[in-house]
């Protein structure tokens, strides 16, 4: 082997050769096998270098790899040096840099890489520099450490240093890297567990050293392969014989490590428990908008929408095609909720995404239409006869303060109310930022996670706490644990040692992120706002609606006793004259005691009312008729579960049907001997209907009846068949049928809204540590104000 | 032998995706009794061989490219615990049923070790050999990239090169031939 014979042999394999030293050299490559040996090895040297640069390539993969899975590890920030050595000044020749601009990078010189060499702090480490521009920058270490040095990391002769500056670094991260070094871990004679070492200084481009600066610092990342509680920063001291010992252990800055938000909970505590002992809904979506509904501090409203009370906002056009048909509303919420006729398709599309809307009004603030928006003061003092001496304080918003002097005004008590913040965190300041934008800041974090639990207990000053975080992301969380500590919460102190520091101070997106932040408050409250004037609308067309109805139901129940009675007249009438005969005036009735003359006319009329058996004597011929009724009688058993119970009465003589209350299930009804009658028993339950019927009935008891639960439509069409063939051109029966169908879901509207306000002033008071008394006051107050508008005295 | 731009950002992108599989591969390995430190570079060499695999033109590669380097670090760590005598596996040809493809890697381990020689000249020596074997740099820009005054000075130093890195080989060789 010669260097001759290398250079020819790669000059042969590079295909540098002319084609006669080619053949030459290919006829002695032939016969000599020391040769063929030598071009084999040169060939997989060659392939051996490529190798290698491709093992580079791999390398940096590997590199990259370790940097984006080292911010979801864990790290470690030097606040101080690593390896703290004195300060000595140390002028060597300047460098002239180019420094106007303040994102230029100092070039770093052989010659002053040569000069700073002395300070290297760990001997047999190779050294890495960086640039880091005016102001200030993040590298990366080959052992894929992060240096973050912000502007004025540094001081120099005891002043912020504000300039290019040339970080010098050594790291040894490795176990076997540690022993190579020859760098103990020996802290006096304890050993130490190390997660790495590092000396780092920093120096001007020309080469004056430069001190840390305490209030900035360079902060310093490094991967580890497992995050070890109580891992601490040592500083490392050279001892006489050459060795290092580390002293002056310094917590490390925890660097919060990032959650995905979908698994992080920030709901108040009980919040998940209590629905999940109600059995609701597990998505989070459902949950999330059921927790913005809270967002409103008037739950109080509920049951306050009465038909003259008609609730603002929303304005849409009726139009018949835009209406919600029932195949829509199955569609939609998957039950058979009762609906709004008038709702449009679009507005019960919006609704059903509410899913669980707030029941809200706007009585409250009706009955206080001078509300000052601002801060306000209100002292009350309603009942100069009080004898209690209570002073409540509240802090709350202004809406709330009409409902609050009305508890004041019920409760006779003198109250002073200062309306600065409510008294719960609100639920779209929580939900704007539980958003997957938010990955990978503090928020994203079990520590913030732990904080917002304890946040959520503090009541009225729960907002501007968690205002503290959400607007400082860049902040470290201990900073900030510091700043709520100072508003007088200790529990924050105990944060604030747990030294929390910041996901990611460079992170570009913060800024952006805050204004998401505001705008997704502003969004979530629109949202609320919309689905609360929605089912706002929604209540009150329902109970619209439903008194339109109902004075209809009157009008008409009148209307058809008129007719009925008129008919049935008009019936016994004819009787009497069919067996009288003639054109008489004068009567002898035997009704009662003794004979009595009556006109005729009056007399039948009379009867008819009274639903009397009647003997009716015809003063001139002496001729006696009568006009008979029979007891029909029979009864229903467990009227109490109906919440309405009815009777039609079908005759087959006369056009209108008659409708008859029983008392307590007990029916009782004199039948006219002149007709036959078909019964229909209906009762109005909790979930349905229950029916039953009796066709030709003249006279007697049927004792107990049983009742059969059937379906809407069976219902109707039953009765609807009975009425219709018992005589020609009945009265019509639908509109009847319609009040009853209405008046059943009525019954399930009301027991939604009734339930829904139970279910949220309980869910109130679990979740809202400050919520439960006022809550209480309020909730009796409202039974007695409000006395919802069930059923109708017939 | 001169990759284009597109190529080896292709490269590139597929060595990333790989390697976010580290974690599995580590566990496997760690499985089969590798030590951490041993596995990632277990775990390199098999992506470097997988890439160059995939250089050969009459490659085709018949399973995911993940299995292949998964199967590839087991060989490797086969092989290198069957070295140390620490197993008598015969599970290794499990997954390199094909003779040839045997061959192939057992001449990339081979390589590895001339890769060993070559990391043991210097720095300036390695990198002229890498940029003309490796990324096929022309003599020229080679010389301004290290620093050397032209082309004729780095060819020169790229001749004294070689020939370390093959004194290097021979005196190791000395008791075990690295070539075949």
């Amino acid at each position: 082997m010669t260097p001759n014979s290398t250079k020819i042999i790669d000059q042969y394999l590079s295909g540098e050769l002319n084609a006669e030293d080619k053949a030459v050299f290919e006829e002695r490559l032939a016969s000599n096998k020391e040769l063929q040996e030598e071009v084999r090895l040169q060939e997989s040297i060659n392939e051996g270098a490529k190798r290698a640069s491709q093992r580079a390539q791999v390398r940096k993969a590997g590199k990259k790899y370790h940097y984006q899975k080292l911010l979801k590890w864990s790290g470690m920030s030097a606040m101080a040096l690593a390896l703290a050595t004195a300060a000595t000044l140390y002028l060597i020749n300047p460098v002239t840099s180019n420094t106007d601009s303040k994102t230029d990078t100092p070039e770093i010189s052989e010659q002053l890489k040569e000069a700073l060499f002395e300070y290297a702090q760990i001997d047999n480490l190779p050294i890495e520099y960086f640039s880091i521009a005016q102001d200030g920058g993040v590298v990366l270490s080959n052992k894929g450490v992060m240096l973050s040095v912000p502007k004025e990391a540094f001081l120099l002769n005891g002043k912020p240093y504000n300039g290019p500056v040339v970080i010098q670094y050594q790291e040894v991260i490795s176990g076997g890297d540690i022993v190579k070094s020859g760098l103990s871990t020996m802290a006096g004679d304890r050993m130490l567990e190390t997660q790495g070492m590092f000396g780092v200084g920093g120096f001007t481009p020309d080469g004056q050293q430069l001190e840390f600066n305490p209030k900035v610092g360079v902060y310093l990342q490094t991967p580890v392969d497992e995050y070890k509680e109580k891992m601490q920063l040592f500083d490392g001291i050279k001892l006489a014989n050459g060795t290092i010992d580390w002293q002056n252990p310094v917590p490390l800055e925890k660097i919060p490590v990032p959650v995905d938000m979908s698994e992080l909970n920030f709901y108040p505590a009980g919040y998940e428990a209590f629905l999940d002992s109600k059995k609701w809904k597990q998505n989070k979506w459902s949950r999330d908008s059921l927790y913005l509904s809270l967002e409103e501090e008037n739950e109080s409203n509920f049951g306050l929408s009465r038909p003259d009370i008609q609730a603002g906002g929303l304005i849409v056009p009726d139009h018949p095609s835009l209406r919600i048909t029932p195949e829509e509303r199955e569609y939609l919420y998957n039950d058979n909720r009762p609906i709004n006729k008038n709702m449009t398709a679009d507005e019960a599309i919006r609704l059903s995404q509410w899913k669980e809307g707030p029941r809200y009004d706007e009585y409250f603030k009706k009955m206080n239409p001078n509300a000052n928006p601002e801060k306000v003061s209100v002292n009350l003092k309603s009942n100069p006869n009080s004898t209690s001496k209570t002073r409540i304080t509240y802090v709350k918003e202004p809406e709330s303060i009409a409902a609050d002097s009305i508890v004041s005004e019920y409760a006779s008590s003198a109250v002073t109310v200062a309306a600065t913040s409510r008294n719960y965190l609100a639920p779209s300041k929580v939900l704007a930022f539980w958003k997957k934008e938010f990955n990978n800041t503090n928020l994203a974090t079990r520590e913030f996670e732990k904080r917002v639990q304890v946040i959520h207990q503090k009541c009225y000053q729960a907002n501007t706490i968690i205002d503290k975080y959400t607007s400082q992301l860049q902040k470290p969380m201990w900073q900030i644990d510091k700043e709520v500590a100072a508003m007088g919460y200790p529990e924050f102190e105990e944060f604030a040692t747990e030294n929390v520091g910041v996901m990611d101070a460079n992170n570009p997106h913060i800024k952006g992120l805050k204004a998401f932040y505001e705008n997704g408050i502003d969004k979530l409250k629109k949202q609320n706002k919309t689905y609360q004037d929605l089912e706002k609308k929604r209540q009150g067309d329902w109970d619209k609606d439903m008194s339109k109805e109902r004075s209809n139901e009157q009008a008409r129940k009148t209307k058809r006793t008129a007719e009925s009675l008129d008919q049935e007249y008009k019936f016994n009438m004819n009787n009497v004259k069919k067996h009288l005969g003639g054109k008489s005036r004068g009567f002898t009735i035997k009704h009662g005691k003794g004979p009595v003359m009556k006109n005729i006319d009056a007399y039948v009329r009379e009867a008819t009312i009274a639903r009397q058996t009647t003997t009716v004597i015809d003063p001139t011929t002496g001729n006696k008729t009568k006009i008979k009724y029979n007891s029909f009688n029979f009864e229903v058993p467990n009227a109490d579960k109906y919440l309405k119970l009815y009777t039609y009465v079908f005759p087959n003589k006369t056009k209108a049907f008659q409708r008859i209350t029983g008392t307590n299930g007990k029916f009782d009804y004199n039948l006219n001997d002149g007709m036959i009658y078909d019964i229909a028993v209906v009762g109005i339950t909790k979930d349905g209907y229950e029916y039953f019927q009796k066709m030709s009935i003249k006279k007697g008891s049927l004792g107990m009846v049983d009742m059969k639960r059937v379906s809407e439509a069976k219902l109707d069409a039953s009765v609807k068949q009975l009425n219709n063939k018992r005589t020609t051109r009945p009265m019509k029966i639908d509109t009847e049928m319609d009040w009853l169908v209405k008046e059943q879901k009525d019954y399930k509207e009301q027991k939604m809204r009734t339930d829904m306000f139970d279910f949220r002033s309980q869910l109130r008071s679990v979740v809202f540590p400050c919520y439960s008394q006022m809550a209480m006051e309020s909730n009796s107050l409202i039974g007695k104000i409000v006395e919802p508008e069930f059923g109708i005295e017939m | 032998m001169i990759k284009t731009e597109k190529q080896s950002l292709d490269v590139n992108k597929e060595l990333r995706t790989l390697y976010k599989k580290w974690p599995d591969v580590k566990r496997f390995l760690k499985s089969k009794g590798c030590n951490s430190a041993d596995a990632e570079d277990i775990f390199q060499e098999a992506l470097l061989i997988f890439t160059r695999k995939m250089e050969e033109p009459d490659f085709e590669l018949t399973v995911d490219s993940f299995h292949y380097v998964k199967n590839t670090c087991k060989f490797i760590w086969y092989n290198q615990s069957r070295k140390e005598g620490k197993h008598r596996h015969s599970e290794l040809h499990d997954n390199f049923t094909e003779e040839e493809d045997d061959e192939w890697l057992q001449k990339e381990l081979k390589l590895k070790s001339i890769e060993d020689a070559l990391s043991q000249i210097g720095k300036q020596c390695q990198q002229i050999l890498q940029l003309f074997y490796g990324l096929g740099l022309n003599m020229v820009d080679i010389a301004k990239k290290v620093g050397l005054r032209n082309d004729k000075v780095a060819k020169a130093q790229k001749y004294r090169c070689i020939n370390k890195v093959k004194e290097i080989v021979l005196n190791d060789s000395n008791n075990q031939p690295i070539h075949q």
